[in-house]
């Protein structure tokens, strides 16, 4: 795990500070704040299992390129499939 | 030289069929029967997961150990609650021509007479009265 922390090159670690930073704010803009709903496109695509899947395949690509970045986006995808999920069960 | 891709882990088989079977967990987590989910939410069960959890980071790796992780929060995710009606509810349909039901009757029917249609659970779970102390009806202990 501690090599892959490291960063290559500038440009890696760029686009790792880039990452994070994104998905950070999708988090903070998305699953923190009460008010923000997700986007219609999100909300319909979550229903389906091959979406999910996808959502699991990028949590491990970005575990495998990223430590950070990888455990930022398993929080994403968790919130966003509890509350996206959560909904589809109220209504 | 530096740059280019970095060359991805040596996958052992046993780890990518875990990662596998711990990815079609998280994605199926919905479609488990809510009898697992409750086991999976009661605290046998939640020692359990957090035990497979902390070995499957021990042992496969911190992605394994992530994976698990996220596999445990889709199946807590979907833990019926008992909250109001709702239609995931195992709702128990007593067919009326039912010679079994005839015999074995529930209580509320033996007793209070009632004729329900359906039953949304048969487990109850009910708690002692809290601070009695006997003096008093509904006297509270410290008041």
């Amino acid at each position: 795990m501690a090599d892959r922390m490291k960063a290559t090159d500038n440009l890696d670690s760029i686009l790792r500070l880039s990452a994070v930073v994104i998905i950070g704010l999708m988090i903070w803009n998305y699953s923190l704040v009460y008010h923000s709903p997700y986007p219609e496109k999100l909300v319909e695509l979550e229903q389906y299992p091959w979406w999910r899947a996808l959502l699991i395949i990028a949590i491990v690509l970005g575990a495998l390129w990223c430590p950070r970045v990888g455990v930022l986006v398993a929080l994403a995808a968790v919130l966003y499939m509890s509350d996206v999920g959560t909904m589809a069960i109220v209504s | 030289m530096q740059g280019g891709a970095r060359p991805l882990p040596n996958v052992d088989a046993h780890e990518l069929v875990l990662g596998i079977l711990l990815g079609s967990v998280a994605v199926y987590a919905e479609s488990f029967p809510a009898a697992l989910l409750r086991f999976a939410d009661s605290i046998f069960g939640r020692v359990l997961l957090f035990t497979a959890v902390f070995f499957a980071a021990t042992y496969g790796g911190w992605v394994l150990g992530l994976l698990a992780a996220v596999a445990a929060a889709r199946m807590f995710q979907y833990v019926p609650r008992m909250e109001g009606f709702m239609s995931e509810f195992e709702v128990r349909v007593i067919p009326e021509d039912s010679k079994k039901h005839e015999v074995h009757r529930w209580y509320n029917e033996r007793v209070l007479g009632e004729h329900p249609y359906l039953y949304e659970s048969d487990v109850i779970e009910s708690e002692a009265v809290q601070g009695f102390t006997g003096r008093a009806p509904g006297a509270l202990t410290g008041l």
